[in-house]
């Protein structure tokens, strides 16, 4: 395992672990998208001043539906997408406008894990092959004890003897899952930003993965930003939650409290939309009807007020700013002090506990 | 994945040969017809040295216009010279250009469709703008200009029906470097700081090279065609060289006293096109996932 690199432009100062490991702090990301007979380019906010920290060895979940701007988050924070405005900081070192250098360490120390793992992988490579190219890319030991490693690795992620030898179409989608975590863990990163790793796998693979996520963690002190649209996955999973609707947060807490008591109706919506097994439990009416609006036509005021059942003027004009909680959260919403608290997931919304 | 490599050589060739023949099995009619008649082809080209009754050039002013016989399998053109050792020795500047052309053109495509498909915006519109230019132009127009600039012989055709074929394999790369540079396991080695050359090379190429092997087999008959057409002009090869185009064209002033020396090189351009055309659709069934059903032998 290498030890963080001392990187020139970082803060002087600033030991490692004294500052969190990724902070983001209001990243724009825009579309721009050809508007069918117009002349210019209309500009979509995918991602609209959102902030978020994750500390070191920890996982942070990102939820909200599609088209929430999650996986663009995650995306613009690795500069895979460039951002239009605010500010990241990995480990110390601004990533926005990072250099080479900068960068080449950046792409060391953070990496990602896609939601489809076979389109993750590149079917023209064996496993062997797509789990050592990091190292490959990263001159990371030496030629000859590079085979090893990958063998460590996929030892890691409980791949079986021969698995190097294999193409991705010869394994199974779990497998498949664990060689695109082996090929993330080669060059020994700091954060794994994971964008629904387990949504595309059946549900008792989804347990093992996320088992063997927790468990990398544990060995390796990685830290995840993890992207899901399954509440449940999030909340086995994150000590911190962020929940985003249209490009923007609504509401942030730890995932124990935002969980059982969420605050802001969009995630009151959600938790009440989560499947529970308890027969005995008539499931709830559900609180959120129609789709998310398009994010060319963000709406003015509040950006939920459309679906919001407890909408009223001020929230139709006035953009609400994430404010804080007592249990430590914060969250975007103009009435949250007045509404009634909602019960624990699965328990109709209005009568409270 | 059975034998072992430790097997002796006799034992690994006995377990090759029924590989090779169910292999051979697995083909489709098309690509047996078609890969065998080129084969053929190919073989007969290569071989025309040794296989040829006659030497190509060998006058015989006294045997001239002569149809069919035992001496002259094929007969003889207006100069006595044996028609079938013409055309043996003819086919090899046929299929070395046809194929030379179209390699230059899978080249030229690549280098020019992998960055285009690959960065889009700015690299992508030139590249287009290049190509529209080269298609706007006839191909026989295109032709005439790299003759007029770099005179007539082998080389220049190849250059003139490598410069035609262009657009095709470059629009086709473009197509799916386009795809494949938003695939999810580019984003991942970019994410690991793979460097662009790197990704177009290992990431986006070997996507590629499927259906770059069935445009191949397109444009191959399209090329040969092309070549004899050239030739036919007098753009070509510099007689007394034989060619299969040269000779059509030269044996058309004796049409009226014997058919044989034009009859004979356009069938052998025919049965050529049809059987590279055979294999092109059998290779397109092949990679073609929506047509798998019918492209098994029962």
């Amino acid at each position: 395992m290498s030890a963080p690199r001392a990187v020139p432009g970082a803060p002087p100062g600033a030991p490692p672990g004294a500052s969190p490991l990724v902070e983001v702090s209001d990243l724009v990301v825009n579309y721009r998208v050809r508007v069918r007979g117009a002349r210019s380019h209309a500009v979509v906010r995918a991602v609209d001043g959102v902030s978020l920290t994750v500390g070191r060895g920890v996982t942070v979940g990102l939820v909200g539906e599609s088209g929430s701007g999650k996986s663009t988050l995650g995306r613009a924070l690795l500069r895979l997408t460039p951002a239009a405005g605010g500010a990241v900081t990995f480990e110390g070192h601004e990533v926005l406008s990072a250099g080479r250098g900068s960068l080449r360490v950046l792409r060391q120390r953070a990496q990602l894990v896609f939601q489809n793992p076979i389109g993750s992988l590149n079917g023209r490579m064996r496993v062997g092959s797509i789990v050592r190219e990091p190292l490959d890319i990263q001159r990371i030991g030496d030629r000859a004890s590079r085979p090893q490693r990958v063998r460590e690795l996929l030892d890691q992620v409980g791949l079986p003897a021969g698995a190097e030898h294999r193409y991705p179409h010869e394994l199974s989608g779990g497998q498949q899952q664990r060689v695109a975590l082996a090929r993330a863990l080669a060059p020994a990163p700091s954060l794994i930003v994971c964008d629904e790793p387990v949504a595309a796998l059946d549900v008792s693979v989804q347990a093992q993965v996320l088992e063997l996520l927790k468990e990398v963690q544990r060995a390796t002190g990685v830290s995840y930003l993890f992207i899901a649209h399954d509440l449940n996955v999030v909340r086995h999973l994150a000590r911190e939650t962020y929940v985003m609707y249209l490009g923007a947060v609504v509401e942030r807490g730890a995932s124990s409290s935002l969980f059982e008591r969420p605050r802001h109706p969009y995630t009151q919506g959600l938790v009440a939309a989560t499947p529970v097994a308890d027969p005995a439990r008539s499931s709830p009416p559900p609180l959120l009807r129609g789709e998310i609006p398009s994010p060319m036509d963000v709406p003015a005021g509040c950006r939920f007020h459309t679906r919001c059942p407890f909408a009223r003027d001020r929230c139709r004009t006035e953009v609400p700013v994430l404010a804080p909680t007592p249990d430590g959260g914060a969250v975007a919403c103009h009435l949250w002090e007045e509404l009634p608290r909602a019960a624990a997931s699965g328990g109709t919304l209005l009568s409270g506990r | 994945m059975t034998a072992s490599p430790v097997t002796a050589a006799p034992v690994a060739v006995r377990a090759t040969l029924p590989r090779v023949r169910a292999g051979v099995r697995r083909l489709s009619w098309r690509e047996l017809v078609g890969g065998g008649g080129l084969v053929a082809f190919v073989l007969a080209a290569v071989l025309a040295g040794v296989v040829s009754p006659w030497s190509p050039d060998a006058l015989a002013i006294g045997s001239r216009l002569q149809g069919p016989s035992t001496a002259h399998l094929l007969g003889t053109d207006q100069l006595g010279r044996d028609l079938l050792s013409r055309i043996l020795y003819g086919l090899r500047p046929s299929l070395e250009s046809g194929f030379a052309a179209i390699a230059l053109a899978a080249v030229v495509g690549v280098l020019l469709g992998l960055p285009s498909g690959y960065f889009g915006s700015v690299i992508d519109s030139i590249v287009t703008r290049i190509l529209d230019l080269l298609v706007a132009w006839p191909a026989v127009f295109l032709a005439l200009a790299v003759v007029l600039l770099l005179g007539t012989g082998e080389l220049q055709v190849i250059i003139a029906i490598g410069l035609a074929e262009v657009p095709v394999f470059s629009r086709l790369v473009r197509s799916i470097a386009l795809l494949a540079a938003r695939s999810d396991h580019v984003v991942a080695a970019k994410a690991a700081g793979a460097s662009a050359p790197r990704i177009m090379v290992r990431h986006v190429l070997p996507f590629v090279v499927a259906p770059l092997v069935v445009q191949f087999a397109i444009a191959a008959p399209q090329a040969l065609v092309a070549e004899a057409s050239l030739n036919y002009l007098g753009l070509g090869t510099h007689p007394p060289a034989p060619s299969l185009g040269a000779m059509v064209s030269e044996g058309q002033a004796f049409l009226a006293y014997a058919a044989g020396p034009i009859v004979f090189p356009i069938a052998v351009i025919v049965v050529l096109v049809v059987c590279l055309t055979l294999l092109a659709d059998g290779l397109q069934d092949r990679l073609d996932p929506h047509r798998g059903a019918e492209r098994r032998r029962p």
